[in-house]
């Protein structure tokens, strides 16, 4: 047991060691001469206040405010939106923090850089260091939409009156890739309006007719039709939330499946492998539906026989893996891909589903498809289990 | 369900743990320890069981606790009409 | 029990293990009834899919094992694994399962919005993950060894293996079902020798389980010597002795005066009947009256040591990365809200069995506490009670459902630790996810299986023990915190994980390097929870206090998500045909 203990302790001083020595000698030849530090410096704090920012400035003014007052090394540093204070880093926060927005009131009319002195900025107080201030303008797409305002002691040097306005230009640039993201998301929601529109007329039409020809045959089967019908359109003209649960989603799908089963009676089969434990997971609102309505199309289309259709839902690791296969005819890869770039006519959903994959959870998300003429397809895609921001509603 | 409903389905769903962690609490904490010497002296085949029958009955008394919150969560439920996926899916 | 029963029973436990995963996709295969519903996890087996997953080495071996060498007050133990189940359903588990987290970091993150609580949530659930698989491996060496006599490596490596081809090949898509088999199995495994050991003690004529003063040898006994061990002799006894005696070489009759004796490895003692039994230099067992009454335990502070173990029990349930998992089956709260009830029960009656074991071993088995095993005692009694092939019998289904306790516990915490590890860890530096996840497994499998070779053997009910004590004073407070206060900030709760998880790691290895035995120390070191937990609430809430501008900006948000039922605002719609149909039928 002693020795074992020795051992230990031995290998958990070397790994300590080992760790210390790999830091001290990044630090001294990887960071290079002070000058390259101090741009290292300058970048990372950057970095640092890039995140806040791209949230939008109301949102992130006050994260951010900080580390672009240690960009500028200025006692004190406000952002202003032109009717309110949003963020006040640094000293005086009582005595001047109210007064930012009178500071910046001109350039938030014109938009040129203005610099202050003592006269309508400093207070009573002769420690304080808030005594001059220099202000620029915020823009996004040539719009003002807010000020910096940073605050020195003595009269600014002519340098960093030029670094405020380099600073607000970083941050204007930010705030317009803010609002950038904003607008795409726009764009994703009205996406997802127009395909809830787009439940296809053939379907409804399909459908509805295949109920009737059960209306004197066998009433129950038809009410049953019927009611499944009523659920799925309210499902899919559902007004709110971007996302749902994987559950919700299958569901739907089944009643989907279960109307056009009912209009092709046994050439249809349907095969749903399902974890459980992958039920709970928010995937975006109709993003297997089309995927379900190509496949069932591609089974059935042009032949006689029986299509397959086989939906898979399983539990891999950090991920949900989801993949839906048919044995039809397949499709030539060029047109998977016209498809998915929303070129072709006739399949605009993949595109869709595709795009809002990505842009919810990044480019390494979209969908995989198999495909080759005969060959049947195959259509996956992993979801992962958690994504910020993302909830089933 | 308005506001006014939820705050008080809320304060209940309060009221309703509140009270079960009290006895939980005293249950765990306490008669454990508490009434060691007074269970000790109960004894079966020559052996003083009662501390094991104290065990046994902590875990018991968990076991009615948190039969308990469930009645008492759904019946809750029921009253300001949460109905949730499974009486959804067994319903259609 | 012959060596190769023995192996039989461990490889039919893998490869049941590994069926049962593979099987239970197929059997959800189905072409004509698809509902989603049908696929939901039932409460029930829900219920023993957490019960197989939660009931570890620990409860399996361990418990017995202490019961054996401490009495009474170890019986805290199984109280205390059941308990924290009531705090986390009525605290936690909703509230959490609505936050659309999937793993704790997955509710820093969340909760928190800030990437540094992610991290540094990321690196505790690693740290506890592996400090909960460690004693599993340990525990898998001892069986095989108890078993098979093989080497003490081989077991570790064996779990490790079926675990890492169970997570690789896919055989655990779908987990569930696994797990409640194991359950059932462990159950099965130790209530059906627990009824023959129990009938042959009352053929015995039900001898006494607390002899007065401290524990004899009924009978001669044989004790061969499987790891050199040192102990202590109470007072000079005469034996016989064959191997190496305090470094000499010995062959005959011996006589051990009191004080410490090393008894090397391969050594052969024959105890006569009636001698004093010496024990382990690490135990301190408890005799007579001692050991069947709480609160007498050899430390000089029972008392906190009690209720600083019950503290950790209660509230590290919650914190423990594995158990969480298990209630997003559930299809709502309702449901999970039963799976509760029913894992307590499941629990509550599996817990009625290891006190069995550990009370007969005092008469049985008392050799365990010579060579400092108590562990093995679920292990050794049945074969030592039931003679022939139901002895054998009895013996080999007693190794499944341990190795069915291995095997199930190290796969939910492999799988948790290598989601971490992949998703915060390692995910930047290895792209591919599905690589990243795998490599993940292996650092999750391969850390804790060199710690357990490396380290010196610590009873695995205290191990797992100290693995709840760092949960409750690192996750608890955020969780508690995290959902029931607002104004928890991101700086503030990585203050507290830090601390709080920090202080009580230092105390475990504290317990396990230094070991200090006199004074306050011990106790407050070997169960650190009743001070470290409140530490890390203090600094959480302090903190928070004094950096109220980073609370999270979608903080009204969350909140108000974790805590209203999950259907409540869903809205609908005017339009409802089906409510109109419904009502006419």
């Amino acid at each position: 047991m002693d020795t074992a203990l020795a051992v230990a302790i031995g290998l958990l001083i070397v790994a300590a060691g080992a760790a210390l020595l790999t830091w001290f000698v990044r630090s001294r030849l990887v960071l290079g001469t002070t000058e390259d530090q101090a741009t290292y410096r300058v970048l990372h704090i950057s970095s640092l206040a890039t995140p806040p920012l791209r949230a939008g400035l109301e949102a992130g003014a006050e994260r951010a405010a900080r580390h672009l007052r240690d960009l500028l090394g200025t006692p004190a540093l406000a952002l202003t939106d032109g009717t309110s204070v949003l963020a006040w880093d640094g000293t005086g926060n009582d005595a001047h923090a109210q007064h930012a927005v009178s500071h910046a009131q001109s350039v938030v009319r014109d938009g040129s850089t203005v610099v202050l002195g003592p006269s309508s900025v400093a207070c009573t107080d002769p420690e304080c260091a808030v005594r001059h201030a220099i202000t620029a303008a915020l823009t996004t797409e040539d719009h003002v939409v807010g000020a910096l305002t940073a605050y020195t002691g003595n009269r600014p040097s002519a340098r960093l009156v030029r670094a405020v306005e380099e600073v607000a230009r970083f941050v204007s640039g930010q705030l317009e890739l803010a609002e950038l993201d904003r607008s795409r998301a726009k764009l994703a929601e009205a996406e997802i309006r127009a395909l809830r529109a787009q439940i296809s007329p053939h379907f409804i039409y399909n459908s509805l007719g295949a109920i009737a020809s059960y209306v004197r045959t066998d009433p129950e089967h038809a009410r049953e039709l019927l009611l499944e019908f009523a659920d799925f359109t309210r499902y899919s003209f559902r007004r709110h939330g971007e996302f749902t649960t994987l559950a919700e989603e299958l569901r739907s799908i089944e009643r989907y499946l279960t109307l056009e089963q009912a209009r092709f009676g046994g050439r249809l089969q349907v095969t749903l492998r399902v974890s459980p434990e992958v039920l709970p997971v928010a995937v975006p609102f109709l993003c297997l539906q089309p995927l379900v309505e190509n496949a069932v199309r591609h089974g059935l289309e042009g032949r006689q026989g029986t299509g397959r259709i086989t939906i898979v839902a399983e539990d891999a690791g950090n991920e949900a893996s989801i993949s839906i296969e048919d044995d039809g005819v397949g499709m030539e890869p060029e047109r998977v891909l016209e498809n998915l770039l929303g070129e072709g006519g006739d399949h605009v959903g993949l595109g869709n589903v595709d795009e809002r994959l990505r842009s919810v959870f990044g480019d390494q998300h979209g969908l995989v498809v198999e495909t080759a003429p005969g060959a049947g397809t195959r259509i996956s895609l992993r979801v992962p289990k958690y994504a910020p921001g993302v909830h089933a509603t | 369900m308005d506001a006014a409903a939820r705050q008080s389905y809320w304060k209940r769903n309060l009221r309703l743990m509140a009270s079960l962690l009290v006895v939980w609490a005293l249950v765990s904490y306490g008669a454990g320890i508490l009434f060691v010497e007074q269970l000790n002296t109960l004894s079966i085949m020559g052996v003083p069981l009662g501390f094991w029958f104290a065990q046994q009955g902590a875990i018991l008394t968990f076991l009615i606790l948190i039969a308990i919150y469930v009645w008492r969560m759904d019946k809750l439920d029921q009253e300001f009409g949460i109905t949730e996926y499974e009486d959804e899916v067994h319903g259609s | 029990m012959s060596a190769s029963t023995g192996l039989a029973a461990i490889l039919l436990t893998a490869l049941a293990t590994i069926l049962v995963g593979v099987v239970g996709v197929r059997a959800a295969r189905t072409t004509s009834d698809f509902y989603v519903a049908s696929r939901t996890v039932t409460p029930w087996w829900n219920a023993s899919a957490i019960g197989g997953e939660y009931l570890s080495a620990a409860s399996f071996l361990g418990v017995a094992g202490l019961v054996l060498a401490y009495g009474a007050d170890m019986l805290w133990f199984p109280v205390g694994y059941t308990a924290g189940y009531l705090v986390l359903l009525v605290l936690v588990a909703a509230p959490l399962r609505r936050s659309g987290a999937y793993t704790l970091p997955d509710f820093a993150e969340a909760r928190l919005e800030s990437l540094a609580a992610r991290r540094t949530a990321s690196v505790l659930v690693v740290t506890i993950g592996w400090l909960y698989l460690l004693p599993q491996f340990q525990a898998a060496g001892l069986t095989v060894r108890t078993v098979t006599g093989a080497p003490q490596w081989v077991g570790p490596v064996l779990v490790a293996v079926v675990v890492l081809v169970g997570v690789l090949s896919g055989g655990m898509r779908s987990i569930t079902f696994v797990q409640a088999f194991q359950y059932w199995l462990k159950l099965t495994a130790l209530a059906l020798p627990a009824i023959f050991i129990v009938l042959v003690w009352q053929s015995h004529g039900t001898p006494s389980i607390t002899q007065d003063g401290p524990p004899v040898f009924a009978e001669p006994t044989v004790v061969d010597i499987a790891t050199g061990v040192s102990v202590e002799v109470l007072q000079t006894i005469a034996v016989e002795a064959e191997g190496t005696v305090d470094g000499e070489s010995v062959d005959g009759p011996v006589s051990l005066s009191p004080g410490s004796h090393t008894l090397a490895r391969g050594t052969q003692i024959t105890f006569p009947a009636g001698v004093q039994i010496p024990h382990a230099d690490n135990l301190t067992p408890l005799a007579g009256e001692d050991w069947r009454l709480p609160l007498r335990s050899a430390s000089d502070h029972p008392l906190y040591s009690t209720y600083s173990l019950i503290l950790a029990l209660f509230f590290g349930t919650m914190g423990l990365p594995h158990v969480l998992v298990r209630f997003y089956t559930n299809p709502d709260g309702r449901a999970a809200r039963r799976t509760t009830v029913a894992v307590l029960g499941l629990l509550g009656v599996f817990y009625l069995l290891p006190t069995v074991y550990g009370a007969l071993g005092r008469i049985y088995t008392p050799e365990l506490l010579l060579t400092g095993r108590t562990d093995a005692v679920v292990l050794l009694l049945p074969g030592r009670l039931v003679d022939g092939m139901a002895g054998d019998a009895l013996s080999a289904l007693v190794t499944a459902g341990a190795f069915a306790a291995f095997l199930s516990t190290s796969s939910g915490l492999t799988i948790s630790v290598a989601g971490v590890l992949s998703q915060d860890l390692i995910g930047h530096r290895v792209r591919n996810p599905v690589r990243a996840f795998r490599l993940g497994a292996s650092l999750a499998l391969i850390v804790p299986i060199a710690l357990a070779l490396l380290s010196p053997s610590l009873g695995i009910a205290d191990v797992v023990g100290l693995a709840f004590a760092v949960a409750a004073s690192s996750f608890c407070p955020m969780l508690l915190l995290g959902i029931w206060w607002r104004r928890l900030t991101d700086a503030g709760a990585i203050a507290g994980l830090v601390v709080g998880g920090g202080l009580s790691t230092l105390a475990v290895l504290g317990t396990i390097v230094w070991a200090p035995e006199q004074g306050w120390w011990g106790p407050l070191l070997a169960q650190p929870a009743a001070w470290s937990m409140p530490v890390a609430f203090l600094v959480m809430v302090l903190v928070s206090l004094a950096t109220p501008r980073r609370m999270a900006p979608g903080v009204n948000q969350t909140m108000i998500r974790l805590h209203t039922p999950e259907s409540v605002d869903l809205d609908r719609g005017t339009w409802d045909p089906e409510d109109r149909w419904r009502t006419r039928t």
